[in-house]
């Protein structure tokens, strides 16, 4: 079943068009990254789709409802998560201030509910630092922050922008596990931008490969792992 | 929290008890200090929390203050009246908020700064120009309806409210879109509205500090709601720390108090030094402690 739909979407700032005609289809519970190199419009696709920039042109169907055109905060409440680019932590408020107001889109069901407790428990980081400033965290607990609180809106579907920015190998890989995590157990639906092409393919179910503006191959995770043309092309010659 | 409670009982208490027996003078040091204290709490709402610039807390004060003086001047009963007067100063205040709001919260930083400028003169003209309520000439014989309870009473009321609000979902609203719109807007949050929210609450509690002023001057100006006095509530903010509540009240006290100490040196060198030692006390402030007078650890937020 098809989850989010885009068709033929285009970005402009000012004169320059960032993003021409993409299509791609997301199916419910299924992680599907969005690869490319820098300036290739990763992260403008994903701010198009959660209403942080209004698209030139194209269609957004989410849960079978056109989307285009609603406020960030309406996204944001119909259940689609977004975490930006360099996380968005509010830094002088403390860890618990921030994941409460991750509550906020359904803060009338009540404070931190089972199923909060639940998506808490996949980062045990967090509740030791709870009373903590959040910019007080490192930038790999900042990023789980930045995860955490997102999902403290039960999201049908996430969006993250380059979760593994900044981070070390060991943090890389413990993100990249939490990820595959919450989409194996509970069943939400992933789009994983990344420059870390490599290690985002191999949690995914499909890839997407954009090169300035257009998607120049989309495939079934595996098949993109071992096309050489690809390997060499984006992935960089390994 | 508790500590807070029994203090304030105290701090009451004597006052009740002192206020007849000390000098008229001092008294309404102390009266205008509190009021001062509320004006800055509620602007510190907006300012410090929601880290919306506004510059034009006097202009809500002034349609407070006129609002409750024109009850109680032309209805016949009085002293039960006052609560009512202060009740209404403050929701027509919030409606003007409303109004101002509405159309200049779109805006940030130093447009907005520059909008609420311009709305605060605004209000000021407008009253100057009303002539039942006497224009230039002003408004006299307001009754004399407020005193150390009520004033001390609001303000408390004014403190609990703010805090409360402050713990509220909707005041880690505000937080977050003074640290982050674009994230708070992802977490769900209408920035725009958040913003209105604190504009209109801030404005209430203007309204409610314009209704105790009226009644503790016994007389009304348009020219006392200059810019200088949105100025000194700035001020009085900065000082205090933003988003820092109850650093409002003790910079509220220190300014006012401070004021009164410069006035014979005002007299005798006949230069208005307020201003410079304005300008001066802003500087060392910034320089030297930047989140306001008191150490950190008054900055949390009563979590308790």
């Amino acid at each position: 079943m098809i989850h989010l739909d885009v068709e033929n979407l285009s970005i402009h700032y000012g004169a320059i068009c960032a993003i021409r005609q993409v299509s791609f289809s997301i199916k419910r519970g299924h992680i599907v990254t969005l690869i490319g190199s820098n300036g290739a419009g990763k992260t403008s696709i994903l701010r198009a789709l959660s209403g942080l920039i209004q698209p030139s042109a194209g269609k957004v169907v989410f849960d079978g409802k056109p989307i285009l055109g609603l406020k960030t905060h309406q996204i944001a409440r119909i259940g689609m998560s977004h975490v930006p680019e360099g996380r968005g932590i509010f830094l002088n408020l403390t860890v618990a201030d921030n994941l409460e107001l991750g509550t906020w889109s359904n803060r009338r069901k009540g404070l931190f509910t089972e199923d909060q407790q639940r998506i808490l428990a996949l980062f045990p980081r967090l509740k030791e630092r709870f009373s903590q400033n959040a910019g007080t965290l490192s930038g790999g607990e900042q990023q789980m922050l930045a995860m955490a609180r997102a999902l403290m809106a039960y999201p049908d579907i996430l969006l993250l922008d380059e979760p593994s920015l900044g981070l070390a190998p060991q943090m890389i890989a413990k993100i990249f596990r939490i990820i595959q995590q919450l989409n194996a157990e509970h069943g939400v639906t992933i789009l994983l931008v990344e420059q870390n092409a490599l290690q985002a393919l191999r949690i995914a179910h499909r890839g997407i490969v954009l090169e300035t503006g257009s998607i120049v191959a989309e495939a079934p995770a595996s098949e993109l792992l071992a096309s050489d043309l690809l390997r060499q092309s984006y992935l960089g010659s390994s | 929290m508790k500590k807070l409670i029994v203090a304030l009982g105290a701090i009451w208490l004597i006052g009740y008890f002192i206020i007849p027996s000390v000098d008229s003078y001092i008294v309404s040091i102390l009266l205008y200090a509190g009021i001062n204290a509320i004006l800055a709490m509620s602007l510190n709402l907006v300012n410090g929390c929601t880290g919306q610039f506004s510059m034009g807390h006097a202009g809500f004060m002034s349609i407070g203050g006129y609002i409750a003086a024109l009850i109680t001047l032309s209805l016949p009963i009085q002293t039960g009246l006052f609560p009512l007067a202060i009740l209404t100063a403050g929701c027509v205040a919030a409606f003007a908020g409303l109004i101002v709001g509405l159309p200049s919260l779109r805006l940030r930083g130093d447009y907005l700064a520059i909008v609420t400028l311009g709305f605060g003169e605004i209000i000021r003209v407008v009253l100057l120009n009303i002539n039942v309520i006497g224009g230039a000439r002003g408004l006299p014989n307001i009754a004399h309806l407020s005193n150390f309870s009520w004033v001390f009473g609001c303000m408390v009321i004014t403190l609990f409210s703010i805090e409360r609000i402050l713990r509220s979902p909707y005041g880690r609203a505000f937080l977050a879109v003074r640290e982050d719109e674009v994230a708070a807007e992802a977490m769900g949050v209408d920035t725009t509205h958040a913003k209105l929210q604190a504009f209109v609450i801030g404005a209430f509690f203007a309204g409610c500090a314009g209704a105790l002023f009226a009644h503790t001057l016994r007389y009304l100006n348009p020219q006392i709601f200059d810019f200088n006095r949105s100025f000194e509530i700035i001020i009085i903010v900065v000082l205090g720390g933003m988003g820092n509540i109850r650093g409002s009240i003790i910079a509220a006290f220190l300014l006012t108090f401070m004021r009164e100490a410069l006035r014979p040196l005002q007299d005798i060198t006949r230069i208005d030094f307020r201003m410079i030692i304005y300008a001066i006390m802003l500087i060392s402030l910034m320089l030297l402690s930047p989140e306001g007078i008191l150490s950190s650890k008054w900055r949390k937020r009563g979590r308790s």
